[in-house]
Order: structure tokens, then C-alpha cells, then sequence
């Protein structure tokens, strides 16, 4: 089972990747941020190649492989660079489920690009991340409270939680006016 | 192509990429007003990233990828669980379930595996 720990730990290492990054990207701005931190990652991933010795089947790659692997690359580039632009402007929790639709798009792009199979289970597993990704991004109560307050209501389509103060300036105003 | 090389030669493309936009956007200027705490964060987060590929393909290497792929796809429920606990998010309880459907979901598509 000493396998079952080294995948648990990669998925805890996965959620702790978005928790560190959302404490560390404050005040940063978020493309700078994310670029430090692709730097840390490139150190890693050469290093799990110089460890596996990986390094000897560098002449054999293709240029056809370089250039998909490059495009890869700026995908994830994208990818990343939007991530934590969210992650700056949104809780951690209202991103991370957004960002695993990922997983349904991969299996609509495998299909349609790759003509790769889909199952039934498949695609209701497909179905039901983006059912469930919806879900978490209605809005709390409480976010919305907090929006009504600083937009102060009707301007995206919420009712207004106290009544307009422009009529009780205009009345203060009139009362001025009668009083000059 | 080993996994390992193929993602040590994206991460190339992914630095350049990020690193250009940092320039081109001036966000360079920045860094002498990063905080250390941040520079600290965003470097463990870094790790956090490279232990967690390290890990997968350490358990790859043990196990079959249709026993090692469903317990990965659970990290989102992690993540959910770690903000609550570390930056005190608010989970609500329409959250907690789109998340749980979303898990269900990831596992489903791992059936026929």
C-alpha cells in the first residue's frame, strides 16, 4: 500500500499548491507571481529528471514532439498565469471548483481533437464536474450581502437592501432651501 | 518521451511565457515591494507543486495508473477542506455538495479505466 501514500500525498501536495500560492500572492502582482513561482517548479522538475536520468533520450526527441510540447507549455502558461489571477481576486474555494471543469473540457477536446472515445461513464462523470462547478458558483448570501452594500443594490440586478439616499439628500437639500 | 522529461521541457516554455508578460506588463518593477512572507509562500507553493508530480510518479511507478488516477482526483475536496481550515473560507453548504458532485464526477470518469 506504499503506493496509496505517495498518491495521497500528491493530491495533498496539489491542494496545498493553491492554499500557499493564495497566502503568497498578496499585494504581488499576479503574473509576477506566478512566474517566481514557475521558477521554483522548473528547478524541481530538471532536478526529477537529473535524479531518474532522464537527460539521455534528449537527442532522440523529434521536432514535431518539441513543438507540441512547446504549445503544451503555453497552455499551461495561460493556464497558470489566469489561475492565480483568480486566486488574487476570489477565495480559494470559489476558484479551485471552477478550475477543475478542466478535467470535463480535456474529455470533450480528446473527442473532438484527438477522436478519442467516450463512454458512458465518462460522460456522465463529464456532466456531473460541470453540474457540481455550477453549484459553487451561485453566490452566498453572504457575498451577496457584502455586494449589496458596496454597490448598493439594482445594478446587477439585486434588489437594494436599504432604501435609495438620494431622496433623503434631496429632502435635506429642500430643507435647506426653505431655510435660506 | 519519459513523463518526467516532457514536463521539465514544458515548464522551459511555461517560465519564458510567464516571465515575458511580467516584463512587457512593467510588473518587474514590483519585485523590490514583494515581501519576503510572499516570496516565501510562493516558493513553497512552487515546491508543493513539484513534490506532488514527484509523488504521483513515485506511485506510478508502484501501482497501476487506474489505482493511483482516482486517488488524485480527490485533491479538490482537499483543497476545499485546506481552505476552510488554513484560511478560514467559508464553505457553503451549496459549495460543499457541487464539490462533492464534482469528486463523484472526476471518479466516475475513471470507471472503464
Amino acid at each position: 500500500m506504499a503506493w496509496a501514500v505517495f498518491a495521497l500525498l500528491a493530491a495533498l501536495a496539489a491542494a496545498a499548491t493553491a492554499i500557499l500560492a493564495k497566502i503568497g500572492i498578496e499585494g504581488v502582482p499576479s503574473t509576477l507571481a506566478t512566474a517566481l513561482r514557475t521558477g521554483v517548479v522548473l528547478v524541481l522538475a530538471w532536478g526529477m529528471v537529473a535524479v531518474s536520468g532522464q537527460w539521455a533520450v534528449l537527442p532522440d526527441v523529434s521536432a514535431r514532439s518539441y513543438l507540441f510540447l512547446a504549445l503544451s507549455g503555453l497552455a499551461t502558461g495561460i493556464s497558470w498565469l489566469a489561475y492565480f489571477k483568480a486566486l488574487q481576486m476570489a477565495p480559494a474555494s470559489r476558484v479551485a471548483p471552477l478550475d477543475k471543469t478542466s478535467l470535463a473540457m480535456t474529455i470533450v477536446l480528446a473527442a473532438l481533437v484527438l477522436g478519442e472515445t467516450i463512454t458512458w461513464p465518462i460522460a456522465v462523470g463529464a456532466g456531473l464536474i460541470v453540474i457540481g462547478a455550477l453549484m459553487t458558483l451561485t453566490r452566498s448570501p453572504t457575498a451577496i450581502a457584502t455586494k449589496r452594500e458596496t454597490v448598493g443594490g439594482s445594478s446587477r440586478g439585486w434588489p437594494p437592501l436599504q432604501p435609495p439616499r438620494r431622496p433623503s439628500s434631496r429632502r435635506l437639500a429642500s430643507k435647506v432651501c426653505r431655510r435660506i | 518521451m519519459p513523463s518526467n522529461l516532457a514536463t521539465a521541457l514544458r515548464t522551459i516554455v511555461v517560465l519564458i511565457f510567464a516571465w515575458a508578460i511580467v516584463f512587457a506588463r512593467r510588473e518587474h518593477r514590483a519585485l523590490s515591494t514583494v515581501k519576503r512572507r510572499s516570496f516565501v509562500f510562493l516558493g513553497l507553493s512552487g515546491v508543493a507543486t513539484g513534490a506532488s508530480w514527484l509523488a504521483y510518479y513515485h506511485a506510478l511507478e508502484l501501482a497501476p495508473a487506474s489505482s493511483v488516477a482516482p486517488i488524485d482526483k480527490v485533491s479538490l475536496a482537499f483543497t476545499i477542506l485546506m481552505a476552510a481550515l488554513i484560511l478560514k473560507e467559508h464553505i457553503s453548504l451549496r459549495t460543499g455538495f457541487g464539490v462533492a458532485l464534482q469528486v463523484g464526477g472526476a471518479l466516475l470518469t475513471l470507471w472503464s479505466a
